[in-house]
């Protein structure tokens, strides 16, 4: 494979606790990324990208228990991109049941917000990348209910948002990694 | 059938329930347990397959009180168990809004010929299976997630182990064909021939592939994960042991850190008995819950 990367390609390190993380390895890699599966701590170290994908954040908190784990998760400086459980456990505020996330963009994010699985679905919304109808597929998924003021929208299923971007942090409520257009993916590896 | 829309939502969510366990449970406290230890789903039943074993009797759905109070009580994904070909406790599971349902052998069936049509639900459908051919069978029916049969409630890891080897020895072989010979496999593994082919073509199964049916370390956790499960089901392996929070917190970080040796060996220091289990050999053939 070619390397479309100017200069060094970046260290994607994709969370690899629990959730969807090989959907977002795979893309990746077809786009020519390297890319590590973060387990433990020490595997932060020397990423440049980190993505959140989906899952179960209550098993994530459960994991990721040794000492100082969470808050270097937290506290990564590098682009962030966040599917699903991922905007969910960046999000400041969470609700249903209340709780607090690890706060890297300015927004209030309600679980499970179209309720169980029989619930979930998918259909066609519009994002702020491309004029393209976008497929969004949400999986007992989250809604976003508040977002700050240095937060901007970036992906809309109707009248709602589905997306939102805050300097070099994404997060969006469907699974992009579970749809045929990369276009979220090239975006967060700088790419388009 | 597979770029039907809903059976991509479907399978999404086994997508989601990826490098995790799911904890049979049989009342909402052994649910929160299995919450809290880090369980990324529930499997609600009433009795644990090794009691439905030392039991006997007709094995049901389960109460579905007992199922409301479990969803309840965690927010992480409920599935529930109806018997094979039993659509109507299926429809039961599907009103109840569980979010996955488990057709399963640990029941007793309720139909010796025929499946559930799966494709009629919007729940998603987890099947057991002991090779290759029973797989696509039943993602032919619709599931959304196939799991090893292994042998449930004997504690006993080596039919999980058999199964999950079975299948993925055959995926390989397929791979290896050539175009002509597809459709006599087909015949040979009694699976639908699109599904062959998407093999051939993919060199893997078209849903996500879980272990299931013996798991009771962390170890076993791990020897699944390594075999190519891509999560575990655990039955009576915590429930049966003598510290089920603490077996199931290290199982859950077994299965996380299943490329991990030292980790592996570090949770399972001091866990207290796991369950006694059974060599299959020494099980009745009648009783197998893997044949039916």
């Amino acid at each position: 494979m070619e390397n479309r990367f100017s200069k060094s390609a970046p260290l994607v390190g994709v969370l690899a606790i629990q959730g969807d993380y090989s959907a977002h390895i795979s893309i990746l890699r077809g786009l020519g990324a390297k890319v590590r599966e973060v387990r433990k701590s020490e595997d932060i170290d020397d990423i440049t990208h980190l993505i959140i994908p989906g899952g179960e954040s209550t098993t994530i908190r459960k994991v990721a228990y040794e000492d100082g784990y969470w808050d270097k998760l937290a506290q990564f400086p590098g682009p962030v991109m966040g599917t699903c459980m991922g905007s969910i456990l960046m999000a400041t505020d969470i609700e249903n049941p209340k709780s607090i996330g690890w706060g890297m963009l300015d927004i209030t994010i309600k679980r499970n917000a179209y309720g169980r699985q029989v619930h979930s679905f998918t259909d066609y919304g519009k994002i702020a990348l491309s004029d393209e109808p976008f497929e969004m597929i949400f999986i007992r998924a989250p809604k976003i209910t508040r977002i700050g003021e240095d937060v901007k929208p970036i992906a809309w299923l109707g009248n709602e948002i589905t997306g939102v971007i805050s300097g070099n942090k994404i997060a969006l409520t469907f699974h992009p990694e579970l749809s045929a257009d990369y276009i979220f993916h090239k975006h967060f590896l700088g790419l388009e | 059938m597979l770029e039907d829309k809903d059976f991509k939502v479907k399978v999404g969510l086994a997508e989601m329930l990826k490098g995790g366990v799911i904890m049979d449970v049989t009342n909402a406290e052994q649910a929160k347990i299995a919450e809290e230890a880090g369980a990324c789903a529930v499997m609600a039943l009433e009795r644990v397959p090794a009691d439905i074993r030392a039991e006997g009797g007709v094995a049901r759905m389960a109460d579905p009180k007992i199922i409301e109070d479990i969803k309840e009580a965690v927010s992480i994904p409920v599935m529930a168990k109806c018997r094979i070909g039993h659509f109507a406790e299926a429809q039961v599971l599907e009103a109840l809004e569980v979010d996955f349902v488990d057709e399963s052998e640990v029941l007793t069936p309720a139909d010796e010929s025929n499946h559930i049509d799966k494709f009629k639900f919007k729940v998603p459908f987890v099947c057991g299976c002991r090779n290759l051919g029973e797989a696509l069978r039943r993602i032919g029916e619709g599931a959304a997630l196939i799991r090893t049969k292994g042998e449930a409630g004997s504690g006993n890891i080596i039919e999980a182990v058999r199964h999950m080897r079975a299948v993925n020895d055959a995926i390989r072989r397929i791979t290896t064909l050539d175009d002509e010979q597809l459709m006599s496999e087909a015949k040979h593994l009694g699976a639908p021939y699109e599904l062959v082919k998407y093999i051939k073509l993919n060199g893997r199964l078209p849903v996500p592939n879980f272990a299931a049916g013996g798991i009771a370390t962390p170890a076993d956790a791990s020897l699944m994960m390594q075999l190519g499960a891509e999560s575990v089901f655990v039955g009576s392996g915590i429930f049966k042991s003598s510290n089920p929070s603490v077996r199931a917190k290290a199982i859950v970080l077994a299965t996380t850190h299943y490329k991990d040796p030292k980790l592996v060996g570090e949770v399972s220091k001091s866990l207290g008995e796991a369950m006694k289990g059974l060599d299959i050999s020494q099980i009745p053939e009648e009783q197998l819950l893997q044949t039916r």
